[in-house]
């Protein structure tokens, strides 16, 4: 393991050997068969999938371990009973009741001082269900769908575009609403020595300058990255296919010039169901190799295809 | 005869043959192209340029957008103008002293101080300079088990007060000072690969007792008699003459040698702009020295952009060419900096005359150095202090002026509270930061790390 140590000491790592890790999941594949006629057999397959991982040791005196660069302001984290790869960033301080603690001075939540793991971008499970119909023996069809539960994805396209004004949310800041209260309890205006604000009893009741609002809590200048963590939960329609296969008869003397054509046609990632306010929550920031995951800034949406062919057999 | 002299060439051939391959051999596990130790030089140079990177990056922006040189305009620097300033923000700054230079400083005073009193004094100043800048930003840190995690495999240091720091300062910066006085014939190597004084001792010696200076001046809060005796006594000893003793960053024009304002300004424009107190100062008092601190904004005008980035002008004027220009020196320890703790520490000490004509002295210096001449007009209303006319605003605010850009001004502020600021009023905390947070990676690794969250706390040398 590539363990980080005190960069005074003159090094930012020293290789050692350490590290225990625990994965826990199963994969089910099931395959049934509901109707089977001579023109008509239907198919169903079915595929299920989870996985734990808990990060059980790091090295003697590391408990949280960066995996991999990323933004000052959020990283790929291993932390210690923890999921490996867990969100870790800034965060809002908040008061026993898990409540927002509003500066009395700003109207805006205080920052928490220190990072922290703020959730398991992994989902819960995936689950897909084909089914494929054959009618007449010669034309196919098959829908693919595939779910997911779970796992949490930094939606930072959002926060940007809160930023800037460039989403329905932020539409109306101009108008009556111009002025916005965050739910929270106001702090009392003390902060301590190790940068925890003291909360106080009473709701907030600041108002913030819209402005303020979506720039510095609802956007990304100064926003605890936490504000937007969503849950990357979705059901799609991966991939619908046809296919017919048209025989030829031969001539008078049992000759054919062409056996048979094949005709098909694939659409895939024709339908989306999700709250994710993103364009896609199955999307990758840092592509394949990488161990970030869940993080959403700018990521291009997956692409719809769609594919027709015609096959021939001489 | 002939025979035998044949014999005697073959047999002689023999011999060479034999013993060179004895040479061969002793040292066949030797490869000249993977060498084990770095040489001083090489050393020396890798020293130096992270110093300047330590000089004028982050450090130096982060310290001129918080007393308002500058202001924080787009990007991250919103975020900085705003002081909400995180433990995972000042990794790279922290790093760029530690990993790279305090580690080479103890390896060149390991391998090569013994015989080599010229190449390890420079190192030991440069160690000085950077640790310097590390106590004044982080308050109390790491220094006599910094950057041993080689030698005695000290991965944990741990934290000295900050008042030991200066002591140790001093101590460091003298032992500097006897190595570089040292006759030449005691160095093995002369050093080469010295981009700031050409390995000159004499110069270094100067630059020794300037930062002797600067660091006894921080300590005015603690022991404001001791404190101004002892920086009159180290310039005293360090003869500085004029510019050409200045101790600059060196710049050069391709990719990986830019001038660290210009390469930020090309790969993050608009982040950056001129700050709103400094340009409408230098404006109100016609300082000759603004068209060359500032450029003009798309009006042709000079104009700075509000404390508060939420009322931020990103068409302000930016850094300007004579620190903004792609090969300008930055300053690290100069002779208008000299004459500035010079009037503070005569002022302190009483002697409002010495301090009335070091101050002028700084601020004709400084106007001669930027602009390339005398400004009479100006000159004769803010270089004409008399002793009953100087007082420590006036020193402070020129001093401020003219150590444009240095992080030193910052401490300054700390410690004199001039120029007197207002604080941002949107900030995420109710006054400018005193100290900078302990990096993420020295409270996660670090058991014996002193950890500091809050950017409001004071350090020793701030303290009343």
């Amino acid at each position: 393991m590539d363990k980080p140590v005190a960069p005074s000491s003159g090094f930012s790592r020293e290789y050692v050997n350490s590290g225990e890790m625990r994965n826990q999941g199963w994969e089910v594949a099931i395959t049934a068969t509901p109707v089977e006629r001579k023109n008509f057999t239907w198919t169903v397959s079915g595929t299920y999938y989870r996985n734990r991982s808990e990060v059980l040791k790091l090295a003697d005196g590391v408990e949280e371990l960066d995996i991999e660069a990323a933004f000052e302001d959020i990283g790929t984290f291993a932390v210690v009973g923890q999921p490996y790869g867990t969100i870790f960033g800034s965060a809002w301080q908040r008061n026993a009741d898990g409540k927002l603690i509003i500066d009395p001075s700003t109207g805006l939540p205080y920052l928490d001082p220190v990072r922290k793991a703020l959730g398991n971008p992994f989902p819960d499970f995936l689950a897909g269900i084909r089914n494929s119909f054959t009618i007449a023996q010669n034309f196919n069809v098959s829908f693919l769908w595939d779910f997911r539960k779970g796992g949490k994805i930094w939606n930072g396209t959002y926060a940007r575009l809160n930023r800037l004004g460039r989403t329905e949310e932020s539409a109306n800041r101009d108008g009556e609403n111009a002025e916005y209260v965050i739910d929270g309890v106001l702090g009392t205006g003390v902060v301590n020595d190790d940068g925890t604000a003291v909360a106080g009893t009473a709701a907030n009741d600041v108002k913030v300058s819209a402005y303020d609002y979506f720039r510095s809590y609802k956007g990304d200048a100064g926003a605890a990255v936490e504000q937007h963590l969503e849950d990357g939960s979705w059901a799609r329609l991966r991939e619908v296919s046809a296919s017919y296969r048209l025989n030829f008869k031969g001539n008078a003397a049992g000759k054919k010039i062409i056996q048979y054509l094949d005709f098909n046609f694939t659409a895939i990632n024709l339908l989306l169901f999700t709250k994710y306010k993103g364009v896609d929550p199955e999307t990758s920031l840092t592509g394949a190799g990488s161990n970030i995951q869940g993080f959403d800034y700018f990521n291009n949406p997956g692409v719809k295809t769609f594919t027709f062919g015609i096959r021939a057999g001489f | 005869m002939k025979t035998t002299k044949h014999t005697i060439i073959y047999i002689l051939l023999l011999v060479v043959t034999l013993s060179g391959c004895k040479k061969y051999l002793d040292d066949a596990s030797v490869n000249p192209n993977d060498p084990e130790k770095a040489t001083p030089s090489s050393l020396l140079a890798n020293i130096e340029v992270a110093t300047f990177s330590n000089t004028s990056g982050n450090l130096a922006r982060r310290s001129g957008i918080l007393i308002q040189q500058l202001a924080g305009t787009d990007g991250q620097m919103i975020e900085l103008a705003n002081y909400q300033i995180l433990e995972g923000d000042v990794t790279n700054e922290w790093n760029g002293i530690y990993n790279n230079v305090i580690i080479n400083c103890n390896i060149m005073n390991a391998d090569f101080g013994e015989r080599n009193p010229y190449f390890n004094g420079i190192a030991k100043v440069l160690k000085a300079y950077n640790l310097g800048l590390a106590t004044t930003n982080w308050g109390d840190v790491p220094f006599t088990e910094a950057g041993k995690g080689l030698s005695d495999n000290i991965m944990s240091p741990k934290y000295d007060t900050q008042q030991s720091i200066y002591a140790s300062l001093q101590t460091l910066l003298s032992e500097a000072i006897t190595d570089l006085e040292k006759p030449e014939d005691a160095n093995d190597y002369f050093p080469s690969g010295d981009f700031i004084h050409g390995g000159d001792p004499a110069k270094w010696i100067k630059t020794a007792w300037l930062l002797k200076a600067r660091f006894a001046n921080h300590l005015s809060q603690r022991n404001a008699g001791e404190s101004a005796s002892l920086a009159l006594q180290y310039l005293e000893n360090a003869g500085l003459t004029g510019t050409e003793d200045d101790a600059n960053a060196i710049f050069g024009e391709n990719g990986n040698e830019l001038n660290q304002w210009y390469a930020f300004e090309s790969s993050r424009g608009g982040y950056i702009r001129m700050g709103a107190y400094f340009i409408d100062t230098l404006k109100a008092s016609n300082d000759p020295r603004l068209p060359f601190y500032a450029t003009t904004d798309d009006d042709g005008l000079y104009t700075g952009s509000n404390v508060d980035p939420g009322l931020a002008n990103i068409s302000a004027s930016a850094v300007g060419t004579y620190f903004g220009s792609a090969n300008s020196p930055a300053p690290m320890a100069t002779y208008v900096e000299a004459l500035f703790i010079k009037a503070e520490a005569n002022l302190r000490a009483g002697n409002t005359a010495e301090a009335a004509s070091a101050h002028n002295d700084a601020v004709k210096a400084s106007i001669a150095q930027v602009t390339g001449a005398s400004d009479a007009a100006y000159e004769a209303i803010f270089a004409n202090e008399t002793s009953e006319s100087v007082n420590l605003s006036k020193i402070m605010y020129q001093k401020y002026v003219a150590l444009f850009t240095q992080n030193e001004v910052w401490t300054d502020w700390r410690r004199t509270g001039f120029p007197q600021l207002e604080a941002n009023p949107s900030g995420f905390v109710s006054g400018i930061p005193t100290i900078l947070p302990t990096p993420q990676e020295e409270r996660l690794y670090n058991p014996n790390a002193v950890n500091v969250t809050n950017v409001l706390n004071k350090m020793w040398i701030d303290a009343d």
